[in-house]
């Protein structure tokens, strides 16, 4: 009975529970389906946008570049300061860097060389005229000469006499050093040679007196005059030994310094023998001024012949028109000796145009050529950006585009030129913005958007239901079959062919129509045929 | 842990096994980040798992399509888990497409399916992980290697010694023989600095947590089960020598009489 009675509770269970589960089943059953959120299939219009973002540069850049070497004194503008052409920018020095000289030795030579064309192309050459003029060139030469061979002996005579005085010193300082070390050495080997007489002489006296009482060799007067004896031996002995070593410490002194004032003595004798020889070897030549005075007076008396001569006529036509480029030779050159002449020491640096210190090229002295300003010389502003060929062969110039990363007052961008994109030439195309506007201004970031023409398409999509692997573009398309234990949800893969697209939507053609539902959102990975639920 | 520190192992095993030769072992390391992959429009946050070529050795996923193979061969190999594969492709018929990630370029070569069951799912979750191979001189925050038995004990010492990190043994991980281990760290609180586990070390412990938790219900089980028939037991032995006793007593009245 009570067996009967646990079996029939038994089976209740039991089929409560099969029950319980038959009519929960799918929602079980549900709850490990895969969660969605789908979006209608619509028509609409596709309005694409070219999207790039990029930094603004200046449109036009003026350099000013150093016309020759200097070093700045005063820098007067800041980069962002507004300049007008002609404003002081900064404050130079040009040093004379030897050109001047070059160019003067230049004259000299055109203006000689001017003026023997002249005599050659008006005298004979066997006249008495050619023949003093030739005398007034080879005393000019000789008095050259000389000046140049006094120039050679002053330099030479210039090295002797510094290399002498510095023998000379080396010579005194020889011989202080051979003093300041033998001269006590000397003091003592003399006072050791005086106590070794004193002692000698005291030695002959006690020998006397005991040579005296020599007789009575047991006397007490004997044997006073033995010991004094003997005494005076010792000093004499010791005053010898005094002596010997004082010479001897003397002697080596003297080795020690005298060769070096030896050395210092010859080598100021050998200079001093070189400089007479110098002398007589450039006789003639030692004085600086004359010789100076003689080239003067030489290229006076020169000239004084090239004045006579001047206005001799030229018979040579084809001399006349050589000597008369020669002359116009010698204008240019001192033209530009003036002008370079004018050009030296301080001077200002100015701006060639209009507009805005964009960098300044720091350094406190600048070579021939060095790049030292660069101004804006426009309001106009550049930005560019890379983009796929395909977006760009959508664009037209003159297109604007809209700022996308900040409020855009005040700025106006339009597509004014595109370019091949160096990096990757096969696959991107370089778009040239200008930036305009009260609040344009260089190194601003921004990212751009140009709109397309807007079109209409019967099938449009989110973008984010458009899918794309390796076997195309698909979208998730939702099929829902309602059976008496509820609906039931699975998602078909429906390949599609993208048209065009914005920055929302997707135009699309495939085997879809607008009563269709794509997936957007999905909880875990779909497959084809796949059964899902709709989120809450 | 640098990357340079992940050839210590062979060292500080030769060093404990100086007369013995090394066999070569297989060794794993990697670190996790994050980063944006970009394909075509779409744009996804995914955790970046830089790891070295034989990862894909030692943790043998299933593979959905393809295979790592030639995984960290040429540098620009990438290895998707589903959850990936279908946010950027939407499905996983994706081997060979390119996408960027962290502004570089990579191609898909194989995407992996995660393992099942309950402590993996707990622990892998709904992730998107994207497999990239390491740098050499990246930092690494995982360092594996796969042993002959014989030196797993000295492995796990030395790898503890020379760099005071986390060491975990996985050999016998799921034996009866763990269980008083897995007990202790079941009831044990974890220390509050405690670094970030993978997910395959995370869904180990979950599985040890509840190996442990299930072993300790069925020894629960089996006690109450036991404890009655232990008291019957025990009633049928005092029984026993009652009667026995009774019988003796019996007996000798029965001699008496």
């Amino acid at each position: 009975m009570k067996q009967r009675s646990w079996a029939k509770w038994a089976l209740i269970a039991f089929f409560a529970i099969m029950g319980i589960l038959t009519f929960f089943s799918g929602t079980i059953r549900n709850m490990t389906l895969p969660q969605i959120t789908t979006q209608p299939v619509s028509s609409g219009t596709i309005t694409p946008v070219v999207a790039g973002s990029g930094m603004t540069e200046a449109a036009e850049s003026t350099e000013i570049l150093a016309s020759r070497a200097g070093s700045v004194t005063d820098l007067l503008v800041q980069p962002g300061d507004r300049v007008k052409a002609g404003d002081v920018l900064m404050r130079v020095d040009y040093p004379d860097d030897g050109s001047l000289a070059a160019k003067q030795a230049e004259l000299d030579r055109q203006q000689k060389a001017l003026a023997e064309a002249r005599l050659t192309a008006t005298m004979s050459t066997d006249s008495s005229a050619w023949t003093q003029y030739q005398m007034l060139k080879n005393n000019l030469e000789d008095a050259e000469q000389r000046q140049a061979r006094c120039q050679e002996y002053l330099g030479k005579r210039k090295s002797l006499d510094s290399q002498l005085s510095a023998a000379k010193e080396e010579l005194s300082s020889a011989q202080s050093a051979y003093h300041a070390g033998v001269d006590a050495a000397a003091q003592e080997a003399e006072a050791a040679h005086q106590a070794l007489d004193a002692a000698r002489r005291q030695q002959e006296n006690a020998q006397a007196n005991a040579s005296y009482y020599q007789e009575n060799p047991e006397s007490e007067e004997y044997l006073t005059a033995k010991a004094a004896l003997d005494e005076a031996n010792a000093a004499v002995l010791d005053c010898q030994n005094r002596c010997y070593a004082a010479d001897t410490a003397l002697e080596a002194l003297q080795a020690q310094y005298q060769p070096s004032v030896d050395a210092a003595r010859q080598k100021a004798d050998e200079l001093s023998g070189q400089i007479t020889s110098l002398e007589l070897t450039y006789a003639g030549c030692t004085d600086e001024k004359a010789c100076e005075n003689a080239v003067l007076s030489a290229k006076g008396a020169l000239s004084s012949y090239y004045e006579s001569q001047k206005n001799a006529k030229v018979q040579d036509e084809l001399e006349a028109a050589r000597l008369a480029e020669m002359e116009s030779q010698i204008e240019q050159l001192e033209q530009e000796i003036t002008e370079l002449e004018g050009s030296l020491g301080a001077a200002e640096l100015r701006a060639s145009c209009d507009g805005i210190v964009e960098t300044i090229y720091e350094a406190e002295e600048f070579e021939n050529g060095e790049k030292l300003f660069t101004l804006q010389s426009s309001d106009a502003y550049t930005l560019s950006c890379s983009v796929p060929i395909a977006d760009a062969a959508l664009l037209r110039i003159g297109a604007e585009a809209r700022i996308t990363n900040q409020s855009a007052g005040g700025v106006q961008i339009v597509l004014s030129a595109m370019e091949a994109d160096e990096t990757d030439p096969t696959n991107m195309k370089r778009l040239i913005f200008t930036v305009t506007g009260d609040n344009a201004a260089a190194n601003q970031y921004f990212s751009i958007a140009v709109a397309l023409e807007s079109t209409k398409h019967d099938l449009v999509v989110p973008n984010a239901a458009v899918y794309q692997d390796a076997k195309g573009a698909f979208v998730y398309a939702v099929e829902t079959k309602t059976t008496p234990l509820g609906s039931r949800s699975k998602v078909r893969r429906v390949d599609v062919v993208l048209l065009r697209r914005d920055d929302r939507y997707t135009a699309v053609s495939g085997d879809l129509s607008r009563e269709d539902f794509v997936v957007v959102l999905s909880s875990a990975p779909l497959e084809d045929g796949q059964a899902v639920r709709f989120g809450d | 842990m640098d990357a340079g520190k992940t050839q210590m192992l062979a060292a500080e095993l030769q060093a404990s096994f100086p007369t013995e030769e090394i066999p070569p072992f297989v060794t794993a390391w990697g670190a996790k980040s994050s980063g944006l992959a970009v394909y075509g429009h779409r744009r996804v946050e995914a955790e970046l798992w830089s790891v070295s070529k034989d990862f894909f050795t030692l943790h043998a996923y299933s593979m959905a399509e393809g295979g790592p193979g030639t995984f960290a061969s040429t540098g620009s190999e990438a290895v998707l888990n589903e959850a990936a594969a279908f946010a950027l492709f939407g499905s996983n018929d994706c081997i060979g497409e390119a996408f960027q990630m962290n502004g570089l370029g990579w191609r898909v070569i194989a995407v992996i399916q995660e393992p099942a069951g309950a402590a993996n799912e707990a622990a892998f979750g709904a992730a998107l992980r994207i497999f990239l191979p390491i740098s050499d001189d990246a930092s690494v925050t995982f360092y594996e290697a796969l042993l002959p038995e014989y030196y797993s004990g000295y492995a796990a010492q030395s790898l503890q010694n020379a760099t005071g990190q986390i060491v975990t043994s996985s050999t016998g991980r799921f034996c009866l023989s763990r269980l008083w281990e897995a007990a202790k760290a079941f009831f044990q609180r974890p220390p509050a600095a405690q670094p970030e586990l993978p997910p395959w070390e995370q869904a180990a412990r979950l599985a040890e947590r509840k190996l442990c938790l299930s072993w300790s219900i069925a020894l629960l089980a089996a006690l109450c089960l036991l404890l009655p028939r232990l008291s019957l037991l025990g009633k049928g032995v005092k029984n026993c020598v009652g009667s026995f006793r009774a019988l003796r007593r019996g007996r000798g009245q029965k001699l008496r009489g």
